[in-house]
């Protein structure tokens, strides 16, 4: 290990407002993780944040926002990201649905080796990182979920990045404001919000719909904005025993591009896991 | 090897990741700073630069502001931005035991590092990509706002969008030069090698060429500085894959030429 090694070492956890924070790379190729945890014991239900596929960074503040609610409400959390994505190393192929449910499933088996006090997984998301945390619930055998606005519907998810891939470059000010599906048709690439993707990883986010039907019979938070159909799709794919909660988002709105008002969402999802982890 | 860390500041702790040779460095450690509201994982086009430099034996850091990404804490105010970058290129560089270091970014990151140029000792290099000299309102106004709802029209604005954004070359007629970064790059230091790189249809690169006509920045200055342009398309944004590697080997081959071992 080499002196610039060891001297950032030093510098991997920090105590910041009554949570201990700590970022460093696991397994092969390294993941990315971020884990926040309270200063005591943390409760027994530890929280896997599992990143969306275009909007991963523009959503991650907010998502580390809830990440250090739940920490002051007493949660432990591991933020992780997918080999090939943001920090983490892997190839420059975007990872698979499957490969991004894996990396969930790796990231509590993380968790609980550095918060031994974890015993139970809750795995939230948003958008398309919701239909990862439902699928990484469904796997492990007593997983519970939390989900804002998940993509179960992949054909609509796709449609809605279109749109904000559009709308961005416009409020970017750049002059080419092309529909991303046609760039990659004609060039078999592109990038998408700042994620370059080719047809084979679009297939992929087609096809994620597939291992998805509803969430089954454990307890599960669904959180949608306000207007209706967003409703009746979290109605569509809650289980008997799931909880839907509509925050005041605007009748347009969904938790695409982090929006500031998307933080409406962290009070009522810390609540219902603090209750559901008392039952 | 990816090494996440923090880096104290006096406005909380910036959330940065280390790329580290697998070798001692062959030159002074480089930092990508991000924009006023950007992350580190934002930038398309630092991955494959990142891995490219730290192949050729230099440490590569990225950072996350306080408050902004993954960082904790609230983001500084504008103001304190270019102390802020100058705190972060010193600490980096005494980590590293280097003398100077490399620094760069994309638009308003670009800014943040000639900023820090202006006001460290340590900066030896400076990659500007796409880099504004007027002012940047990050509010839409209503004339984006417009464009952006006819965008928002799956197929209708596909057709309507490029009549509507042809005229869009500069910024509105209201905006201002953005006067410490003029006066940041008028005083470029003597040791201090500067790269900026545009692509020909960067809004950006009309107010390079205006700055450049403007009589504002000395000519001995100017022909200090290294200019590379991409014909015919935009670097802002990263949208195509070629952009992104001529970026990248651009940046690798004035940073590091082949062969080369700056002194760290």
């Amino acid at each position: 290990m080499s002196d610039i090694s060891r001297a950032l070492e030093e510098r991997d956890d920090l105590h910041v407002d009554g949570a201990i924070e700590t970022v460093g790379m696991f397994g092969s190729p390294g993941l990315f993780f971020h884990i926040v945890r309270p200063e005591g014991p943390a409760i027994s239900t530890g929280l896997v944040l599992c990143p969306s596929y275009f909007e991963m960074a523009q959503l991650q503040a907010v998502e580390m926002a809830f990440a250090r609610a739940a920490a002051r409400a007493g949660f432990a959390s591991i933020y992780a990201q997918p080999a090939g994505a943001g920090d983490s190393q892997g190839g420059s192929a975007q990872p698979s649905f499957q490969a991004r449910v894996q990396a969930a499933s790796d990231a509590y088996a993380e968790l609980k080796r550095r918060v031994p006090e974890v015993t139970q997984p809750c795995f939230f998301g948003v958008r398309f990182g919701g239909a990862v945390a439902a699928a990484a619930g469904m796997a492990a055998g007593n997983g519970m979920a939390a989900l804002w606005d998940p993509a179960f519907d992949p054909a609509s998810y796709w449609r809605q990045v279109r749109r904000f891939s559009r709308v961005a470059s416009v409020i970017g000010r750049r002059s080419a404001v092309g529909d991303p599906e046609k760039d990659l048709g004609k060039n078999g690439s592109v990038i998408v919000l700042g994620t370059p993707i080719t047809p084979q990883d679009l297939d992929d986010v087609l096809s994620s719909g597939a291992h998805l039907d509803r969430w089954d019979d454990r307890p599960c938070l669904i959180v949608s904005s306000a207007s209706g159909s967003a409703e009746a799709a979290a109605k569509a794919i809650a289980g008997p025993r799931s909880d839907i909660t509509t925050v005041g988002l605007g009748q347009r709105d969904v938790f695409h591009l982090g929006l500031r008002r998307a933080e409406l969402a962290i009070p009522p999802t810390v609540s219902w896991l603090l209750e559901t982890s008392a039952r | 090897m990816r090494q996440p860390f923090f880096i104290p500041t006096s406005w909380g702790d910036a959330s940065a990741v280390a790329t580290l040779p697998s070798v001692e460095p062959t030159g002074p450690p480089v930092i990508f700073f991000s924009g006023l509201q950007n992350t580190r994982i934002r930038d398309a086009a630092n991955r494959s630069v990142t891995e490219a430099l730290v192949e050729r034996g230099r440490p590569v850091f990225r950072l996350d502001y306080p408050g902004l990404g993954s960082a904790p804490g609230t983001r500084p105010s504008p103001r304190d931005m270019p102390d802020l970058v100058t705190k972060v290129c010193e600490w980096v560089a005494d980590v590293c035991g280097s003398k100077t270091v490399t620094i760069g970014g994309t638009c308003g990151a670009a800014v943040m590092a000639l900023y820090a140029m202006a006001a460290s000792p340590r900066v030896g290099e400076v990659i500007a990509i796409s880099c504004p000299f007027r002012t940047f309102d990050d509010q839409p106004g209503p004339r984006d706002k417009v464009r952006a709802g006819i965008a928002a029209i799956d197929s209708v604005g596909v057709r309507l969008m490029p009549a509507l954004t042809r005229r869009q070359g500069t910024r509105g007629e209201e905006s201002m030069w953005i006067d410490e970064l003029i006066s940041a790059v008028a005083n470029t230091p003597a040791g201090v090698r500067v790269f900026f790189l545009y692509g020909a249809n960067d809004s950006q690169y009309a107010e390079f060429l205006e700055l450049q006509a403007s009589g504002d920045v000395p000519r001995e200055v100017m022909d200090r500085w290294d200019v590379e342009v991409y014909p015919a398309d935009e670097l802002y944004g990263y949208s195509k894959f070629v952009v992104r590697d001529w970026l990248a080997s651009s940046i690798v081959d004035w940073v590091a030429p082949r062969g080369s071992s700056a002194d760290a």
